[in-house]
């Protein structure tokens, strides 16, 4: 194989995994060239020396599926610092609007929107991010760990996204003087920069996603399949090497009861969200307070049944081990 | 060697190489072929792949240059590099008497 024809599986190998193609091109080439001349001066001839030059360099698929395994981590690590402040962002605003508004859901449905999105979101944010911490620093990220990253963060943005649309255009097709939330002009500011972070944050997720996905080119039907198992062996690592190694049988055993463990968070949702209706608008409001309550028990069963599996936290029944 | 433990160091190989200066990709390999008498024979596209990890963990920076009438990507040892790679001999230093310890006690 001549330098050229390597040069050319290397970029169309770059291109399907889609990693950057410029620079890694450049300085391959320059290293094929100095390499094919330094074995030409040793007297191998020219068609010699170039294809001793592309086999010490290595298979243009190798050498493609580990630039994209680098690149792939360093996006998934830095998608999940991005959607992290984006989170902190909307929620802070979401805090600062409802603060605004008080009592909380007075023009509902002003709100109910992020109220919804930001759980799942903090899920789906909670799991990548262990995922993140457990493999920060580590040469290269195992593959179905950057799919998972990938996903949770899709899963995150995609409910924000849907949130902050949501609020806006509830705001912006209520009649005037009911709007509570767009009242102050720095609201609505932070408002708008918030929902530009989490743009940037879905820009970051997405490409993260598509960039772990073609690392292993093709990717797998069930990419997703071990997911639990891999979340589950984070979680121990991040629990050992905070000499907390006793929590693990916890979250094994979580694992384990899946559905007895969102039952009784949901049954807790519901207590804490009832009770603490109840408190603000006294007894008069108890029936609107357990409404709520059951909302957010509701909505825990429900984001579990929709999210647990592309966020990694429930598997297939015929990969469970038991 | 083989491959596949020399890229598990490839990293502090890399590192050490650009200890003594900056240097193009062509000429870290160059020096770590002969820095291990001809024993470490790397898969040498593989290097910048690790170059550019490095880069972006901040332990290296790099820049066009020109060398010898040709323009190339050079890369310099950061600060963060430099303390990484002590970090890094020392504990490959202690492993290497570990590991002699156990072979010895055969």
């Amino acid at each position: 194989m001549t330098i050229d024809d390597y040069l050319a599986e290397l970029e169309r190998q770059l291109r399907r995994r889609r990693a950057p193609r410029v620079r890694l091109l450049r300085e391959a080439e320059d290293h094929l060239r100095d390499l094919c001349a330094e074995l030409a001066a040793d007297g191998l001839a020219d068609e010699q020396a170039e294809a001793r030059a592309v086999t010490r360099f290595g298979g243009a698929a190798t050498i493609a599926a580990r630039f994209a395994e680098a690149t792939a981590s360093t996006s998934a690590h830095r998608a999940v610092t991005v959607a992290a402040a984006a989170f902190v962002a909307y929620a802070g605003v979401v805090v600062a609007f409802a603060t605004a508004a008080s009592p909380l859901f007075r023009d509902f449905p002003q709100g109910a929107g992020s109220f919804l999105a930001l759980q799942p979101a903090a899920l789906a944010l909670g799991v990548a991010l262990v995922r993140s911490l457990r493999w920060r620093g580590v040469r290269a990220t195992p593959t179905a760990e950057l799919t998972a990253i990938g996903r949770a963060l899709s899963v995150a943005a995609a409910a924000l996204i849907g949130a902050a649309v949501a609020e806006a255009a509830v705001a912006l097709t209520r009649p005037a003087g009911v709007i509570a939330w767009s009242h102050g002009r720095w609201l609505t500011l932070a408002f708008a920069a918030a929902f530009a972070v989490l743009l940037l944050s879905s820009i970051a997720a997405v490409r993260a996603a598509v960039q772990a996905r073609a690392v292993d080119s093709p990717p797998t039907r069930h990419a997703h399949d071990g997911a639990a198992a891999l979340l589950a062996d984070d979680v121990e690592t991040l629990l050992a090497r905070a000499r907390l190694p006793q929590a693990s049988l916890v979250v094994r055993g979580l694992l384990a009861h899946q559905w007895q463990a969102t039952v009784a968070l949901a049954a807790l949702a519901f207590v804490a969200v009832s009770a603490a209706g109840a408190l603000s608008s006294g007894r008069a409001g108890l029936a609107g307070a357990a409404a709520l309550g059951a909302v957010e028990a509701s909505l825990v069963v429900f984001s579990f049944a929709a999210f647990g599996r592309p966020l990694g936290l429930r598997e297939p029944a015929r990969h469970r081990t038991r | 060697m083989r491959g596949d433990v020399l890229r598990n160091h490839l990293e502090l190989l890399v590192l050490t190489a650009l200890e003594a200066g900056p240097a193009h990709g062509y000429s870290i390999i160059r020096g770590i072929r002969e820095r291990s008498d001809g024993e470490f024979q790397l898969l040498e596209g593989s290097l910048y792949p690790a170059l550019h990890r490095l880069e972006r963990d901040r332990l290296v920076t790099s820049s066009w240059s020109n060398v010898a009438g040709r323009k190339r990507r050079v890369y310099k040892l950061s600060q963060k590099g430099r303390a990484t790679l002590e970090q890094q001999e020392r504990d490959w230093r202690r492993f290497e008497r570990a590991m002699n310890l156990v072979l010895e006690g055969r």
